[in-house]
C-alpha cells in the first residue's frame, strides 16, 4: 500500500485549469521529487493531498485511506514561505504545532528540546520568532514539520535561506528520516539535489504530468544520441558521426538518429581505434527540467 | 485538549495579551474613576460659601399687604419704608437690589426694579424668588394653605407607559431606565466591534505571515473558525463583565459622592441578563462574518475597509436612536429589531419603553439562524479564499465561487 495515492485529481479556478487530471503515488520509504516551473500546479496538488483544497474531481488517499481529518496527523507539511508567529518562542510555536498534530504538550516539549539540540538551536529556544535569522527560522520551520513524527513529510523548497552547513544538516535529516520509514514529497527547484536525494521524480507543467518514474528511467528515456570516449589512435571520419569536443584522447561525438550507440563502437573498434572507456552520454535532470518546461513554456 | 480546544486558547491568550485590548478594556473604568475623582477634587476646592450666596433684594410695599414668604432659598427680603431708605441701604451694600411695588400694582402688575449691576436680564434665581414672595403674599389670605402650597409646586408627573393591550408596560420609566440602555448600548456596541474586529485582524495577520497554511494542515476549517469565534466571544465577554462590574463599583461610588441621578441609578437582573444574551449572539453574528471577510481580505487593511459595511449597519441604531426611542411600534423600528446585525442595539435602545415578547423571541430566532447561515457560508469562503493571496475578490467573483463549491 502506498503512502500517498493521487488519483486522477484535477482543479480550476474561474476558467484556468490549474490542475488537469494527474495521478501520481508516494510509495513508503520513499522519497519523491515533485518538480516543475513556478505556476506549475505544484502548490495546489501539495494542498490537494492535505485536503486544505478539494479537488474539483479525482481522489487523495493516505495509506490506503481516503483522505479525513484524522489522517491530518500523519502529515508534515514545510511550506515554502515560513509561517510562524512572530511573537512566539521558538519552543512556544514548536508545541503549539505539534498539539495541534495531537501531540501532549509535555511529550512535544521533551521531543522539540531533542530537535533543538540535534540542528544547534537549543541555546535559542527561548528567542521570539520575529528574532530569528532567515536560515534559523527556516531550521525552527523544519522541526515545527517533523516534531510530531508524521508518516508523510512534505516538503517545500527546505533549503531556502540555509548556508551549505545547515544545506548538509537538512539533507542528513530527510535521509535518516526516509530510513526509519518515512515517505517523503520534496518539492524544490534544486534539481542537483532531486538527484543526490530523490527515488522518483514526478513532474507538472501547465497543471499536467509531463514527467514520471525512476530517476534512472528518466535519464534512459533522454539518453541523447552522443557518447564520450576516451581511447587511443585517431577518431576517423564517419559518415553521419560528428566529433564534437576532441582533447588529450577524451571526445564527445554526436551522431544521426539511424545510428545507435551500438553502431558507433563497433564502426570505431572496426577502424582500429582502441577504446578506453565507452560512456553513453545522458542529460543531467537539469537539462531534462529545462528542455522539459521551456519546451512547454 | 483537542484541536478546537488549543485553537480557543491561543487565540484567547494572544488577543488578551494585545495592548490594544488591554488599553481599550481599562480606558472606560480609568476614565470614569478619573472623571469622579476630578469632580470630588473641583468639590472639594470650589466649595461653594452658602453665606455668600443669599441674595438680599430690598422692598418697598406701597400696596401694604406684602409682609410674609421673605425668606426665600437663597433670596432674602427685606422690607423698607420709603424708596429713599432702600436706595441708601443699596448705595451702602446692605442690598444688591430693592423693589418698589405701587399701590396701583393690583392693577397694573408693574413692578419698580432697581440695582446698580449692569446685566442683560434679571437673575432667574432672584426673578423667581420674587415671583414666589408674590404670589404668597397674594393668595394668603385668599385660600388655604394646602391650595397655597399646591399653587407653588402643582405637578410632580408620574409617567405610566401602556402596552398594546392597554396594561402597564413593564419597561422601566424615567431618565434612569434610558440611561442604562444607553449606556448598555454603547458597551455592547463597543464590545462586539471590539472583539469581531480582533478576529478579522487575527485572520488576516495569520494570512500575511502565512501560519495559515501550517494551521490548515492540521486542523480543519470548522475546528479553526470555531475555535477562533468562541476565543474573541470569550474575549468580548470578559470585557463586557468587566466593564459592567465596574460601571456597577463606579456607579455605587458616584451614588455616595454625587448622588442626584446616580443616587436612584440600579442595575435590574433581567436587562442585565438580556444584554449578555444579545451580546453574545449579536458577537456571534458579526464574527462569523468577521471570518469570512478576513478569509476573503488579502491585508488587514483590505479586511478593515471591508469590514467597514459591517460597522456602518451595526451602528444604524445609535444614530436613530431618538427615532427609535419615540417611536417603540413603528415599523422601522421592528425591523431594526428583528434585522440580526441591527437586532441587539435596537432592542437594548427599546428595553426601556418594554419590546413586546414576541419581537424578542423573534429576534433571538433570527440571530441563532443568520449564525448557523453564516458559519456554514464562513466555512465555505474559509476553503475557497484562505490561501489566495494578493487579489480581493469581487462580489461577482465570490459569488461564483460559492455556487462551484456547491
Amino acid at each position: 500500500m502506498n503512502a500517498v495515492e493521487v488519483k486522477n485529481v484535477s482543479k480550476t479556478y474561474g476558467s484556468r485549469k490549474v490542475v488537469n487530471a494527474v495521478s501520481f503515488s508516494l510509495g513508503r520509504q520513499e522519497i519523491l521529487g515533485l518538480i516543475g516551473p513556478n505556476g506549475a500546479g505544484k502548490t495546489t496538488c501539495i494542498r490537494m493531498i492535505m485536503d486544505v483544497i478539494k479537488p474539483d474531481s479525482g481522489e487523495v488517499f493516505l495509506f490506503g485511506e481516503k483522505f479525513n481529518n484524522n489522517l491530518k496527523n500523519q502529515i508534515g507539511y514545510l511550506p515554502e514561505e515560513r509561517g510562524l508567529y512572530r511573537q512566539k518562542s521558538i519552543l512556544q510555536s514548536m508545541v503549539y504545532f505539534a498539539g495541534l498534530k495531537g501531540i501532549r504538550s509535555d511529550i512535544a516539549l521533551q521531543q522539540a528540546e531533542q530537535w533543538l539540540v540535534r540542528v544547534n538551536l537549543h541555546t535559542h529556544k527561548n528567542k521570539k520568532v520575529a528574532e530569528l535569522s532567515l536560515g534559523m527560522g527556516q531550521l525552527v520551520q523544519t522541526l515545527v514539520t517533523l516534531l510530531h513524527n508524521p508518516g508523510v513529510i512534505i516538503l517545500d523548497e527546505p533549503f531556502n535561506g540555509l548556508d551549505p552547513v545547515n544545506v548538509q544538516l537538512v539533507k542528513d535529516i530527510i535521509l535518516e528520516q526516509k530510513n526509519q520509514g518515512k515517505s517523503i514529497i520534496l518539492s524544490t527547484h534544486r534539481m542537483n539535489d532531486v538527484e543526490e536525494l530523490c527515488d522518483r521524480v514526478f513532474m507538472i507543467n501547465q497543471g499536467q504530468n509531463v514527467l514520471y518514474g525512476s530517476l534512472s528511467e528518466i535519464k534512459a528515456g533522454f539518453r541523447s544520441r552522443a557518447v564520450k570516449l576516451e581511447y587511443d589512435g585517431n577518431l576517423p571520419e564517419m559518415k553521419g558521426m560528428t566529433v564534437k569536443t576532441a582533447n588529450n584522447h577524451r571526445a564527445e561525438i554526436v551522431f544521426e538518429s539511424h545510428l545507435t550507440h551500438q553502431q558507433i563502437l563497433e564502426e570505431l573498434v572496426r577502424q582500429g581505434v582502441i577504446i578506453n572507456r565507452f560512456e553513453i552520454a545522458t542529460p543531467s535532470l537539469n537539462e531534462i527540467f529545462i528542455q522539459l518546461a521551456g519546451g512547454r513554456k | 485538549m483537542n484541536k478546537t480546544g488549543l485553537i480557543f486558547k491561543n487565540e484567547l491568550l494572544t488577543t488578551l495579551r494585545r495592548k490594544g485590548f488591554i488599553i481599550t478594556t481599562l480606558a472606560l473604568p480609568v476614565l470614569g474613576a478619573l472623571a469622579l475623582l476630578v469632580f470630588q477634587i473641583v468639590s472639594t476646592i470650589i466649595q461653594p460659601d452658602r453665606t455668600e450666596e443669599i441674595t438680599r433684594v430690598g422692598y418697598v410695599d406701597q400696596v401694604g399687604i406684602f409682609q410674609g414668604f421673605t425668606q426665600q432659598d437663597r433670596v432674602h427680603l427685606i422690607a423698607y419704608d420709603t424708596p429713599l431708605a432702600a436706595n441708601q441701604a443699596l448705595v451702602a451694600g446692605e442690598i444688591k437690589e430693592y423693589l418698589v411695588i405701587p399701590p396701583d400694582y393690583l392693577v397694573t402688575g408693574l413692578i419698580g426694579r432697581f440695582t446698580m449691576r449692569t446685566e442683560i436680564e434679571a437673575p432667574a434665581g432672584t426673578v423667581s424668588a420674587i415671583e414666589t414672595f408674590l404670589v404668597g403674599n397674594l393668595l394668603r389670605d385668599a385660600v388655604s394653605p394646602e391650595v397655597a402650597a399646591r399653587v407653588f409646586n402643582p405637578l410632580f408627573l408620574s409617567n405610566v407607559i401602556l402596552d398594546e393591550s392597554g396594561q402597564p408596560s413593564t419597561g422601566r420609566g424615567g431618565l434612569e431606565g434610558y440611561l442604562i440602555a444607553y449606556v448598555f448600548a454603547f458597551l455592547l456596541l463597543m464590545s462586539i466591534f471590539t472583539a469581531s474586529g480582533y478576529l478579522l485582524q487575527g485572520l488576516s495577520e495569520e494570512k500575511e505571515n502565512r501560519v495559515m497554511e501550517i494551521l490548515l494542515s492540521s486542523v480543519s476549517t470548522r475546528q479553526l473558525i470555531t475555535g477562533k469565534v468562541l476565543a474573541l466571544g470569550a474575549v468580548g465577554l470578559i470585557q463586557i463583565v468587566l466593564w459592567l462590574v465596574s460601571g456597577f463599583i463606579l456607579v455605587r461610588i458616584a451614588s455616595d459622592t454625587i448622588g442626584g441621578l446616580f443616587a436612584t441609578l440600579t442595575f435590574p437582573p433581567e436587562v442585565i441578563i438580556l444584554c449578555l444574551v444579545y451580546f453574545v449572539l449579536g458577537y456571534f453574528v458579526y464574527a462569523v462574518l468577521m471570518a469570512g471577510i478576513g478569509a476573503v481580505a488579502p491585508t488587514q487593511r483590505d479586511g478593515g475597509q471591508m469590514s467597514l459595511i459591517l460597522t456602518l449597519s451595526g451602528s444604524v441604531p445609535f444614530m436613530l436612536m431618538p427615532f427609535i426611542i419615540e417611536n417603540s411600534t413603528h415599523v422601522v423600528t421592528r425591523i431594526l429589531t428583528l434585522f440580526p446585525l441591527t437586532a441587539p442595539l435596537t432592542v437594548m435602545i427599546r428595553i426601556n419603553s418594554g419590546v413586546p415578547l414576541w419581537e424578542i423571541l423573534l429576534s433571538l430566532l433570527l440571530l441563532a439562524l443568520s449564525i448557523w447561515g453564516g458559519l456554514l457560508l464562513a466555512s465555505k469562503v474559509f476553503r475557497i479564499y484562505l490561501l489566495m493571496y494578493g487579489k480581493t475578490p469581487g462580489l461577482k467573483e465570490i459569488i461564483r465561487s460559492l455556487r462551484q463549491a456547491g
